[in-house]
């Protein structure tokens, strides 16, 4: 888990969704870190067992980070730099192809 | 439909792969890099970092990328960030190759005369009980969180690990004014006999062997709890980490609460591309890590000399050894294509002082016993939940190697496409069935490397 060594620059703030609770972020930063800061945990389930899981080497390696991302699931959020009205939801179900439907 | 082209295409901007461009740039260079700024995973952020005035931070190495990142972006080289390489076409063809990539929502190709791929290392996977619980990280996780975007690990937190990284960042968070709570030593101290066989070689590099020893001495100052000789490391907990609980060598046990758990054991080549385009690879057993078969100092390819390997994707030497091969893979890929020339001394002496230290580390850091023959119940393919009882089983089932192992168990299937778990499957199979780890075929990775949706997929031009 992680927290902020300095409070968010006010030019810097902005503000998302995850799971129906807004949290703030630095802008420019990856969702992945966003949201270990706010404490959201798990970030997704793992899809064989149901175990919960979050994010674990931070560089695009170990897909531990994947989440649904403004409607997209099995994103690494990690490599999502994160955007002010962005809509993010831990993934616990396996990712669906239903939501597809919907573009 | 206009094709992108280049005279020579690079995967990875960090050390080698800026190095590279550098010396090639009298060729029509393009790099692509997945990350949001140059600089790899060493010198990550290295400009934000600098604007923050946090570099005293981070130490003088840090403060160097700061310069190579400039001079990079200064030499007017096209430069693409949060570009994802996801394939590779046309790598048997003989006559360049085609990158397939993602960047800003679309699927792109770039055509190459010459390929140089920096693709870097990343952490060696650490299957212990309790390891994809939330709050268990990799060490350079925290890393990278503190150089992106200054967050720090919450407390109460664990850093256990061996090696230069682990030095590295338990004096970096030190510097950040968090230092661990409990710091957990995994190096085995009898090592140092072996190692010190290759001292000699080693002081042709004193910078790099006087910062660690540094690093080393310093370990334990300021920090509460310091236990040594580590063997067996578990963390617990039902949602998440609550607690972790260890046992020495001497047969002392410990535990204490934890928010995080920090963990390392050294760095490996990052082959996926390689493997992707199934380039040969083979075990080199001193360093305990995949690499991939290279026929010219200049890192290129035994069976396509047109494509090249450089910095620590070719085998671990760090930043400095990472700058000389790029430069030299620059110099010989520019110098093939009728440009440029090749003067490569000052790289040889480079690339010699940068790799002087390597076999004292090898030998004094060998795999951490914590993570050596681990139990049938540990996890060791986190994305199929696979354990090493159930693999271990395969292989008395018939399984031969990682790509049986596949079709048994799903083992490597996952979204990290074997990233985190294939090397530990092969070694379980030799633990098993009594083979050399390099007469096991390694898994092999198909494209795309990274995940892409069909609708990015749909943007792709065909050739």
């Amino acid at each position: 888990m992680l927290v902020r060594r300095t409070k968010i620059e006010p030019d810097q703030l902005i503000t998302f969704q995850v799971n129906d609770q807004f949290i703030t972020a630095r802008s420019g930063e990856s969702v992945a870190f966003a949201v270990l800061a706010a404490g959201v945990m798990p970030t997704r389930n793992n899809p064989v067992s149901g175990s919960p899981r979050a994010p674990y080497c931070l560089m695009g390696i170990c897909f531990e980070c994947l989440m649904t991302i403004d409607g997209v699931d099995n994103r690494q959020s990690c490599m999502t730099p994160v955007a002010e009205g962005m809509v993010v939801h831990s993934q616990y179900n396996k990712a669906s192809l239903e939501r597809l439907d919907d573009d | 439909m206009t094709i992108d082209n280049a005279d020579i295409a690079i995967v990875g901007a960090g050390p080698a792969g800026m190095a590279a461009a550098i010396e090639a740039k009298s060729s029509k260079v393009v790099v692509l890099d997945d990350q949001a700024m140059p600089g790899g995973q060493i010198w990550r952020s290295v400009e934000d970092v600098a604007a923050r005035n946090d570099l005293h931070i981070f130490g003088k190495d840090y403060y160097r990328g700061l310069r190579f990142v400039q001079q990079f972006r200064a030499s007017g080289i096209q430069y693409r960030q949060r570009a994802r390489v996801i394939g590779i076409e046309d790598w048997d063809t003989g006559s360049g190759s085609d990158l397939i990539y993602l960047h800003d929502g679309k699927v792109k190709r770039l055509s190459a005369k010459r390929l140089i791929i920096a693709t870097g290392s990343y952490e060696r996977p650490t299957p212990f009980p309790g390891w994809t619980l939330p709050g268990v990280m990799s060490a350079g996780a925290a890393q990278i969180a503190l150089k992106t975007t200054n967050m720090v690990p919450k407390r109460p937190f664990i850093l256990a690990g061996q090696g230069p990284l682990f030095l590295l960042l338990a004096s970096q968070l030190k510097a950040a004014e968090v230092p661990p709570d409990v710091i957990l030593q995994l190096d085995d101290p009898k090592r140092i006999k072996q190692a010190l066989l290759h001292l000699p070689a080693a002081l042709t590099g004193t910078q790099d062997l006087l910062k660690g020893l540094f690093w080393r001495l310093k370990i334990t100052r300021g920090i509460k709890t310091s236990v040594g000789n580590v063997i067996n490391i578990e963390a617990h907990g039902e949602k998440q980490l609550e607690r972790i609980s260890w046992k020495t060598q001497n047969g002392a046990v410990g535990e204490c609460s934890a928010s995080t758990l920090l963990i390392h054991d050294g760095v490996v080549p990052n082959t996926q591309l390689l493997r992707a385009m199934r380039a040969p690879i083979w075990y080199d057993n001193k360093e305990a890590a995949w690499r991939p078969s290279l026929a010219s100092i200049a890192g290129q390819m035994s069976d396509r000399p047109w494509i090249y390997a450089a910095g620590d994707v070719s085998g671990i030497g760090g930043w400095r050894a990472a700058i000389a091969m790029g430069a030299l893979a620059g110099a010989s890929a520019n110098y093939t294509l009728g440009n440029g020339s090749i003067t490569n001394s000052e790289e040889m002496r480079s690339l010699g002082r940068g790799k002087a230290i390597r076999p004292f580390l090898n030998a004094l850091y060998p795999p951490a016993r914590a993570f050596h023959k681990p139990a049938n119940s540990t996890i060791i393919c986190r994305c199929e939940e696979i354990s090493a009882g159930e693999i271990r089983k395969a292989v008395r089932e018939g399984a031969q190697g990682p790509n049986q192992m596949k079709a048994f168990l799903r083992c490597g299937m996952g979204p990290c496409q074997g990233r985190m778990c294939a090397d530990k499957t092969v070694e379980l199979i030799t633990e098993s069935n009594g083979a050399a780890i390099n007469e096991v075929l390694p898994m092999r990775v198909r494209m795309p490397i990274s995940p892409v949706t069909l609708g990015e997929m749909t943007t792709l031009d065909k050739k």
